[in-house]
């Protein structure tokens, strides 16, 4: 191979390397847990492993469908609505984004049997969903931009916003605003089975088809709302005289497939408590991404848009989660049951893989942040349940604590959830059940660089969830 | 691949030995079966049944404590019933939007932009693949994520 062809291939994986980059945060999303899609479970605040005595055990514990005694269908929906106070340059902007989805499907069935139990499950589940949103509008005084930091970059260039020699007149102190709406969800088709190894103790496992999407729309301008700009940006073309706008739309699309197993144990002492284990293993997410970037800037007199096939592209590669291991007891006192739950995940095994169009030394750099960046965390869950056997109406209430996957974040950034739900039992055949969750947390978001354009982040999620149960 | 070869090991030898036994044709009659009762019936009334009874049992259950005696029909029930975005998108009003300045797809020679000045200034030519900044750095994490640099805050 001449020198010149290994000079051609080496620049074309810096180019594909930089042009499209992942990091951390994308194996975040598909690597915190969600909130599942069973309203009973949710009402108790998904401290649910240790009782899973549902068609919803094939995300909770699989050894749950063990304790199955009928043919069981299943099915719901859930509202999500997600609302961010941003704060930004001591201006605070709100937004609001929704999503009503179909989020449950299951079949339990049960084989007859003499002694022990044998119960196999199909199940469809909304495993996470995607929703969110991030507005912001504040004057950054400060002699940066986004513009300077895209200088690496044609953008700025092929935008008339820089010289001849790529320099520009650009130094901050431009109004910046941006909207961000994001949407989609992880899903999977589950086959389980459960059995009763020994008298009271049962072992179920899992196999699970990952389907799901993502989308972020993400809109930014920065405008010279003060008329600083009133030269040329780009000398020797007067239309760019006196700059207005810059404009940058990033949409990022993905695709995900994957599969993923799971392995439950659930030990029941007589009628006072229920013990459960959980072990997930790795998620293997296969993320087809599609990256369209769409661009502006508007003088005075004229407008200049960003050649979108020059930055757009198609890329694939793998994301793989960490263990999640889990430990959970429930107690029936007359009728109230407490029930409680631990989950360990280490952030610091979320890896990247596999990349098409991206270099395995990106990839690897970016496995090394993530180990430095991320930390091991608990989750905790905690719910009671209460049935007033006169009318078959329970309530229930719970707790849900997912600490951030930030090594050096405040508590401040930990996701808690109050939940709440009702209950309705028909004849001993039709089940009802509807849940509320509220979870609030802080998060913080950087337009570029590093703590010089960054939003503050105050976050309130709500989610109604309806699950309808038939039992013969 | 190596999750489904522990959990094919896993199940062999948990299936050895069981538990549990499955019905067949020839059990016709059975007079014991041994409810687990989670949801016993002084604290859930008939609404236990909903968790405890099999489905497989189709006459009524006398429940007496933990240790039930249940009297099996001798015709199973098999009937089998089934019932069963929005986005708001900023618009951004008021941009001046004129006809771009026409990029010349021809110059290459030249490291300066080239103006080709009619007497109208929206179309100037700027040579876009020789600006003296090779770099397509990264955009992709530009979105408002969190970005650590060096440091992530």
């Amino acid at each position: 191979m001449s020198y010149r062809k290994i000079k051609i291939i080496l620049f074309l994986l810096i180019i594909s390397s930089l042009t499209y980059s992942q990091n951390y945060n994308d194996a975040l999303r598909v690597s915190v847990p969600g909130l599942g899609s069973n309203a009973r479970a949710l009402g108790m605040g998904n401290s649910y492993i240790s009782l899973s005595d549902d068609g919803s055990a094939a995300f909770f514990n699989p050894a749950g469908l063990g304790l199955v005694k009928k043919i069981e269908f299943l099915g719901g929906i859930d509202i999500t609505s997600f609302n961010n106070s941003t704060k930004f340059f001591n201006q605070t902007t709100n937004s609001n984004s929704s999503q009503t989805k179909l989020d449950n499907l299951s079949l339990t069935l049960p084989l007859p049997t003499i002694r022990g139990s044998l119960v196999f499950g199909l199940s469809y589940n909304t495993v996470k969903d995607f929703v969110g949103s991030n507005e912001f509008n504040g004057f950054n005084n400060g002699t940066n931009s986004k513009i300077q930091s895209l200088l690496d970059t044609d953008i700025p260039f092929d935008l008339y916003l820089t010289d001849d020699n790529g320099n520009t007149i650009i130094n901050g102190r431009l109004n910046q605003s941006g909207n961000m709406l994001n949407s989609g969800s992880l899903n999977q088709w589950t086959l389980s089975g459960a059995i009763e190894a020994y008298r009271n103790f049962f072992i179920g496992a899992n196999l699970s088809i990952v389907s799901g999407n993502f989308t972020s729309d993400f809109d930014y301008y920065e405008d010279d709302t003060q008329n600083i700009y009133q030269g040329e940006t780009a000398p020797g073309y007067p239309s760019t005289t006196d700059f207005r706008t810059f404009y940058l739309k990033n949409l990022l699309k993905w695709d995900i497939e994957g599969w993923n197993a799971k392995v439950g144990f659930i030990y029941q002492l007589e009628k006072l408590a229920r013990i459960g284990v959980t072990v997930q293993f790795p998620k293997v997410y296969k993320i087809n991404e599609d990256f369209l970037v769409e661009g502006r800037s508007d003088f005075a007199n004229a407008s200049v848009e960003l050649d979108a096939a020059k930055y757009s592209n198609k890329v694939k590669y793998d994301i793989t989660s960490p263990y999640e291991i889990s430990g959970g007891a429930s107690v029936n006192l007359k009728g109230l049951i407490l029930s409680g739950q631990l989950t360990y995940i280490d952030y610091k095994a979320m890896e990247f893989s596999n990349g098409e169009g991206i270099s395995a030394t990106y990839f690897s750099d970016q496995n090394k942040r993530i180990k430095n960046l991320m930390r091991q965390v608990v989750n905790y869950n905690f719910g009671a349940e209460y049935t007033f056997p006169e009318i078959g109406f329970r309530v229930r209430g719970g707790f849900m604590l997912y600490p951030s996957a930030f090594k050096d974040d405040s508590p401040d950034f930990d996701k808690k959830f109050l939940t709440a739900g009702i209950g309705f039992l028909t004849d001993g055949v039709l089940g009802i059940d509807i849940a509320y969750a509220y979870g609030w947390w802080k998060d913080i978001g950087d337009n570029y660089d590093s703590n010089v354009s960054r939003t503050f982040q105050d976050i309130k999620y709500h989610k109604v969830m309806l699950t309808t149960s038939y039992r013969f | 691949m190596k999750q489904l070869l522990i959990i094919t090991a896993f199940s062999t030898l948990i299936l050895q030995g069981c538990y549990t036994v499955i019905m067949t044709p020839e059990d016709k009659k059975i007079t014991h079966y041994d409810l687990y009762g989670y949801y016993p019936i002084e604290y859930y009334g008939d609404y236990g049944n909903y968790y405890d009874m099999p489905w497989w049992y189709s006459s009524p259950v006398v429940s007496v404590g933990n240790n039930q005696i249940i009297q099996r029909s001798s015709d199973t029930k098999t009937v089998r019933n089934e019932n069963g975005d929005r986005t708001n998108t900023e618009s951004r009003d008021g941009i001046i939007s004129t006809p771009p300045p026409t990029r010349d797809i021809g110059s290459s020679t030249s490291g300066s932009g080239t103006s080709k000045s009619n007497g109208n200034s929206n179309n100037e030519v700027r040579s876009n693949n020789s600006s003296g900044n090779s770099n397509s750095g990264s955009i992709r994490n530009e979105n408002g994520n969190r970005n650590s640099g060096n440091s992530r805050r």
